[in-house]
């Protein structure tokens, strides 16, 4: 870290794996799961924050996407045009595990922003898909009975129309 | 179990959210956990484009609609509500409508075609959550008649297009209003006259499209908006018409296209347009069909920093 930034806080996060993270507290902010920590906490904060859910990889992700939002918040000319740009590049740079991995662990820490931005994209990723690939993506078991399933396509017959059977 | 299904229902709605409400309810279908995940949704997004190419799609369509109305959940309110019909009847619209109409409600968008006029349920037009209204079809908005009594404190944005009714009242009702896409129509079947409107004064944002100025009484067009840091106007101007301006220091853009009406080569001369003073406008295109050199020069003198200038000059034959 250089330059102007150097008086501003750190925090220090640690995942699953035992990886050490130095966030900057105006960063961490944005991490609501963090922030109430740090929120509850009588003093401050200078031991590594233990994410016991969280692994290393998503959290780089996940630092990588506040940081790079931060900047182009900071730069108002062309913030939302380079952010989409860096959002589509994001999304698709995913495959479909690392991203169910991102909402896990964008969940649990509880990163807004992010959050409602990776359930775009799933909901893009599944959008005029079949039963079975939606089944595929998240690795749903049909616990169904045949005559349940049958029973459910009649009740709501409006809904159903136009999807194959499985 | 799946990874994805130790999710709280909550996030998979959330997921659910971004799909269209017919598709978002074919997941019931997935396995158990699933079934009922759909009723908790709080943005519905209806739309009828899907069943037209079904025998008798428009009772088809209506039960839809009441079977997501009657089985979702109601301890989650609707916050988002997107409806788009090409073909209704009105006691059926306002049946639906009133279902969905609650304190909580953030954003109205209706896209439908109605064969006769209707008043919006007052409730619409009082809800205090409401953030965002879009009433929407082309050419036909003749049918919301009247706006009588209207108060939204918390609209931000409101998108009425085409209008074919006098907005005055509806304009008066929204303090917070922020952007305003507003397009005024007048048929020669329908004609429409709207005396004065006074744009509300927090806007920073408007596209405003007017063809009811060619009427044969005086129009006012108020436009004291000293917060206003976009302008896209399209306008006839007339002998008949007055428009008056607030200055605007925060405009960066600003597209103005202006169509006159039988008055020929004094476009500007007249008392329609004293341009105010737009001390931070960057960009400005100029559409016009014939102008005078002295008013494109004082209206240049009033822009201090401009970047970029456009002008189409369209010829008259």
């Amino acid at each position: 870290m250089s330059g102007i930034s150097d008086t501003e806080r750190m925090i220090t996060l640690k995942t699953v794996e035992g990886t050490l993270f130095d966030v900057k507290s105006s960063i961490a902010k944005d991490i609501k799961t963090v922030q109430a920590f740090i929120d509850d906490s009588d003093d401050d904060v200078t031991s590594p924050i233990p994410l016991p859910n969280v692994f290393t990889r998503e959290l780089s992700r996940i630092l990588d996407y506040l940081n790079n939002h931060h900047r182009f918040r900071s730069d108002i000319e062309k913030a939302d045009e380079e952010m989409a740009r860096y959002d589509a590049e994001f999304a698709k740079s995913m495959s479909h595990e690392e991203l169910k991995a991102l909402i896990l662990a964008a969940n649990y820490l509880n990163v807004k922003d992010l959050l409602e931005f990776l359930n775009q994209t799933v909901a893009d990723v599944i959008q005029n898909k079949s039963v079975e690939f939606v089944r595929n993506f998240f690795g749903i078991e049909n616990d169904y009975t045949p005559e349940e399933e049958e029973k459910l396509r009649n009740e709501n017959e409006w809904a159903f129309n136009g999807v194959e059977q499985d | 179990m799946d990874r994805i299904s130790l999710l709280p229902d909550s996030i998979l709605c959330d997921i659910l959210s971004y799909l269209p409400t017919k598709e978002a309810v074919t997941t019931s279908i997935l396995s158990r956990r699933w079934r009922h995940v759909w009723k908790d949704l709080q943005v519905l997004d209806i739309d009828d484009t899907p069943f037209y190419s079904f025998l008798k799609w428009e009772d088809r369509f209506r039960s839809y609609v009441n079977a997501i109305l009657t089985q979702r959940n109601v301890d989650y309110p609707i916050e988002r509500f997107r409806f788009t019909c090409y073909q209704i009847s009105q006691s059926l619209l306002l049946t639906w409508l009133n279902a969905v109409i609650c304190p909580h409600l953030q954003e109205l968008h209706l896209d439908i075609n109605l064969m006769f006029g209707i008043n919006l349920p007052e409730a619409i037009l009082t809800c205090p959550s409401l953030k965002s209204l879009t009433l929407k079809r082309e050419s036909s908005l003749y049918c919301y008649p009247k706006f009588p009594n209207v108060y939204l404190p918390s609209l931000k944005n409101l998108e009425l297009d085409a209008l074919s009714v006098d907005p005055s009242k509806l304009l008066s009702g929204c303090p917070v209003l922020e952007n305003l896409k507003l397009f005024l129509q007048s048929h020669d079947f329908f004609p429409v006259y709207v005396p004065t409107i006074h744009m509300p004064c927090a806007l920073k944002s408007l596209i405003f499209d007017d063809n009811t100025t060619v009427h044969n009484d005086i129009s006012h067009r108020v436009i004291d908006t000293p917060f206003l840091e976009y302008l896209d106007m399209k306008i006839i101007v007339t002998s008949k018409l007055q428009v008056s301006f607030s200055n605007f220091p925060n405009m960066v853009e600003a597209h103005l296209d202006i169509l006159h009406d039988g008055v020929k080569h004094c476009l500007f001369s007249g008392q329609a347009f004293k341009f105010p003073e737009f001390p931070g406008l960057l960009n400005l295109e100029l559409d016009v069909p014939s102008f005078k050199t002295n008013f494109l020069l004082n209206f240049l003198h009033n822009c201090h920093v401009l970047e970029s200038l456009v002008i189409h000059d369209v010829f008259e034959v």
